[in-house]
C-alpha cells in the first residue's frame, strides 16, 4: 500500500493539483458583476450596504443615507449619522452572516475590491452587489454620484443634477483660486507619509491618490523616482527633501504626536523636518476623492501656504 | 478502557459542538427556526434562511471540523515520527512554503501572474499555497535523505533551514508590498473559515480523511518507533517507508488545510500533546483523540470568531492561541510531569 502509494505519488499529487484547480475554476465564473442600471430596477432599493467611505459619503449626499443599513470600516463620513449603523469590517473580512442578518437588497462597492472572495457568498445569495468606480481624480466623484444615482428613481435624479451642478461649480471654483495661488508662487514640494506606528512608515511616490491631491492643490511630490508606495528610508528622506510633510491625522497619532514623527531618522535633516511644516488631515477627506474632494484640495493648498508663511 | 471512555465522551462532545455550532452566528435565528431548516421542512422556510443554513454555516461548520481534526492528527504524526514533543508541521517547512507562495500570489496577482488570476480567480491564493507547501515539505524531504534512508535530525535542521529562507522571501515580500496587500497578507497569516462552502469542502475531505486513515494504520510502527529506530528495525520495521508515507500524508493535510485557511496556530502542536497527558502516547488512540479534540476546540474557536465582535469578524488564528494556550498550562501544572517521550 505505502510503496504504491510512494511510487504514484507524483502522478497522485499531480491529479490532487488538477482536481483543485478545476474545483477552483468553476467558482470563478459566478465572480462576474453588474454594473449597470436598467429601467426596472429603479426605485426598488431600500436596505444599502456600502463598503467604502466615498460610496457612503456619495449615498448621503444624495439625500439616500436613510436607506443605508451597514458600513465598512473606511465609512467614517458623516460620523454622526453613522454612528448606529451596523460595522461590518474591512471589505476583506466580511461577517457574511452578520451582513445577511441586515437583510439588505443592495451591496456597493469599489471596483478595486470587486474580486474580494468575501463577496461570492453574497452573490451566491442573491443580493445584488454593485461596483462602483476607483480614481483619484475630481471627475471620479461625479462618476460615482451617476453610477449610484442611476439605481434610484426621479426623486433622486432630481438631487442628482442638483448635486452635481454644485460640484461642478465648487470645482470650478476652486480651481480658479488655485491656479491664480500656482500662478505668483513656488511650487512646495510636499511627501506624504502614511503611518502605522514607528515600524511602518511608507511614502508616497507617483501616481498615487496623494499626488493627485498633493498636485490639485497647487504644491508637487517630493518624490519622482518611484511608482506607488515604497517603506521610508532616512537616505529617501534627506534626497526627496520635502518642504513640508502631509500624513493622516490617525497617522500622526501613531507616531506619536509631532514629537514622535521629528525622532524619525532623518527627519530631522529635511527642511520639513527643521522647520516643523507638518499637516495632518482626516485620510477619508483627504484621500478619498468623495465629494468634498475639492473641498479638501482648497484646505490643502492653505495650510501648505500656512505653513510656508509661518518659516519667514 | 479510559481510553475508550475518553474517546467516547471526545466523539460525544465533537457530535454536540457541531449541533450547537448550527445554532449560533451573528444572523440571530431563533431554534425553531433552525430546526424547521434542517428537518427539510421547505414550505413556510424563508429561501435565504435557508440557504444561510445550508451554504454558509453548515460549509463553515464542517470545515472546522476538518481542518482542525487534519492539523491535529498531522502534528500527532509528526511528533510521533520526530519523537520531539516540539515537532509540529511547521518543521517540515509546510507552513512557510504556504506563506511564501500566498505571500507571493497577493504581491503578484495583478502584474506577474496576472493570466493565472484570470483563469483561478477567488483561487489563486489557495492554489499557490498548496503547491508551496508541498513543494517545501518535499525539498525538506530530499535534503534529509541520503543514499535512500532519511535521517530525522538532518530533516529537522534542513526544515528549520527552509523556514528561515522562507521567512526571508515573505519579508522581501512584505516590503515591495503595497498597503492593501500588506493587510491581505497580515490577515493571511491569522486564518479565517469563512472561505467555508460545498466545494472547498468536497476538495478538503477526501484530501483530509484518506491520509488520515493511513496515517491511523501506521500508527502501530510508530509504537514501535518510540523505541528509538535502530530497535524499530530490528522488530521489523521498514524505516524508510514510514517516514515516507507519514511526511506525505502530513504535507497533504496540512498542506489543503492551510491553502484554504491561512496559518492555524496551536492546534498542530498542542492538541496531540493534550491528548497525551490525558491517555498516554500510545498512538491510535492518540491519533483518534487528536483527530476529534482538534475538531473542537477549531470549531469553537471559529464560534467565538464570527460572534464576539459581530457584525465584524475576527481572525480564528488569533483565537486557537488564546484559548488554548491557557488550557494547555493548566493542564502542565495540574499534570506535573515529564512529556511522555
Amino acid at each position: 500500500m505505502i510503496r504504491l502509494f510512494k511510487d504514484n505519488f507524483f502522478l497522485s499529487l499531480v491529479l490532487c493539483i488538477t482536481v483543485f484547480f478545476q474545483a477552483c475554476n468553476a467558482g470563478s465564473d459566478s465572480g462576474a458583476s453588474v454594473s449597470a442600471s436598467s429601467e426596472e430596477e429603479v426605485e426598488t432599493y431600500s436596505r444599502i450596504v456600502s463598503l467604502s467611505g466615498a460610496i457612503t459619503e456619495t449615498l448621503f449626499a444624495l439625500d439616500l443615507g436613510d436607506k443605508v443599513v451597514g458600513i465598512d470600516v473606511t465609512s467614517t463620513y458623516p460620523a454622526e449619522a453613522l454612528k448606529d449603523l451596523a460595522p461590518l469590517g474591512h471589505v476583506s473580512r466580511l461577517n457574511v452572516e452578520a451582513l445577511l442578518a441586515l437583510q439588505p437588497d443592495l451591496v456597493l462597492v469599489e471596483e478595486s475590491q470587486n474580486e474580494q472572495p468575501t463577496l461570492e457568498p453574497i452573490r451566491a445569495a442573491g443580493i445584488p452587489v454593485k461596483v462602483v468606480a476607483d480614481g483619484h481624480t475630481l471627475e471620479r466623484p461625479l462618476a460615482v454620484m451617476d453610477s449610484i444615482g442611476g439605481l434610484f428613481g426621479k426623486a433622486t435624479m432630481e438631487k442628482l443634477t442638483k448635486v452635481k451642478a454644485d460640484y461642478k461649480a465648487q470645482v470650478a471654483q476652486v480651481e480658479a483660486i488655485l491656479s491664480k495661488d500656482q500662478a505668483d508662487t513656488e511650487q512646495q514640494k510636499v511627501l506624504f507619509i502614511y503611518a502605522r506606528g514607528q515600524g511602518s512608515m511608507m511614502v508616497a511616490g507617483t501616481g498615487t491618490p496623494a499626488e493627485s491631491i498633493i498636485e490639485l492643490a497647487g504644491a508637487k511630490n517630493a518624490v519622482s523616482s518611484f511608482e506607488g508606495f515604497k517603506a521610508l528610508s532616512p537616505e529617501s528622506l534627506i534626497e526627496a527633501q520635502p518642504d513640508v510633510l502631509l500624513l493622516f491625522e490617525s497617522g500622526l497619532k501613531s507616531l506619536g504626536g509631532v514629537e514622535g514623527l521629528l525622532k524619525v531618522p532623518g527627519l530631522a535633516e529635511t527642511p520639513a523636518g527643521r522647520n516643523k511644516h507638518i499637516i495632518a488631515m482626516d485620510g477619508l477627506y483627504l484621500l478619498g476623492f468623495t465629494p468634498r474632494a475639492p473641498q479638501a484640495a482648497l484646505e490643502l493648498s492653505e495650510k501648505i501656504d500656512n505653513v510656508k508663511g509661518s518659516e519667514i | 478502557m479510559k481510553r475508550l471512555w475518553l474517546l467516547l465522551f471526545l466523539g460525544i462532545s465533537l457530535a454536540l459542538s457541531t449541533l450547537i455550532s448550527l445554532f449560533l452566528g451573528a444572523y440571530a435565528l431563533d431554534y425553531k427556526q433552525v430546526i424547521g431548516i434542517l428537518s427539510l421542512a421547505t414550505e413556510g422556510a424563508d429561501q435565504s434562511l435557508q440557504y444561510l443554513i445550508w451554504n454558509i454555516r453548515l460549509p463553515r461548520i464542517l470545515l472546522c471540523v476538518l481542518v482542525g481534526g487534519g492539523l491535529a492528527i498531522a502534528g500527532a504524526g509528526i511528533q510521533g515520527l520526530f519523537r520531539n514533543p516540539l515537532a509540529d508541521p511547521t518543521l517540515l517547512g509546510i507552513t512557510s512554503g504556504a506563506m511564501v507562495f500566498a505571500a507571493f500570489g497577493i504581491v503578484f496577482a495583478s502584474t506577474l501572474l496576472v493570466n493565472l488570476t484570470s483563469m483561478l480567480g477567488y483561487s489563486l491564493i489557495a492554489f499557490l499555497s498548496f503547491i508551496g507547501s508541498v513543494l517545501c515539505t518535499i525539498i525538506v524531504y530530499r535534503l534529509g535523505t541520503w543514499r535512500g534512508t532519511t535521517s530525522v535530525a538532518t530533516m529537522l535542521l534542513a526544515g528549520i533551514a527552509i523556514t528561515a529562507l522562507c521567512g526571508a522571501i515573505t519579508g522581501l515580500l512584505t516590503y515591495i508590498s503595497d498597503e492593501d496587500q500588506l493587510r491581505d497578507i497580515t490577515f493571511w497569516t491569522l486564518g479565517s473559515m469563512a472561505a467555508g462552502n460545498w466545494k472547498v469542502i468536497s476538495i478538503l475531505l477526501p484530501c483530509v480523511l484518506l491520509p488520515s486513515l493511513l496515517l491511523l494504520r501506521l500508527a502501530q510502527p510508530l509504537n514501535i518507533l518510540m523505541l528509538g529506530e535502530r530497535e524499530a528495525e530490528h522488530l521489523g520495521v521498514n524505516l524508510q517507508r514510514l517516514k515516507w508515507a507519514i511526511i506525505i500524508c502530513v504535507a497533504l493535510i496540512v498542506g489543503v488545510c492551510v491553502a484554504v485557511s491561512g496559518i492555524i496556530g496551536f492546534i498542530a502542536l498542542v492538541v496531540p500533546h493534550l491528548i497525551r497527558l490525558m491517555i498516554g502516547p500510545k498512538h491510535q488512540s492518540l491519533m483518534i483523540g487528536s483527530m476529534l479534540l482538534g475538531a473542537i476546540l477549531m470549531l469553537w474557536a471559529d464560534n467565538a470568531a464570527r460572534t464576539i465582535i459581530a457584525p465584524a469578524e475576527l481572525p480564528v488564528g488569533i483565537l486557537t492561541a488564546m484559548f488554548g494556550a491557557p488550557f494547555f498550562i493548566g493542564l502542565l501544572l495540574q499534570s506535573k510531569k515529564v512529556f511522555a517521550f
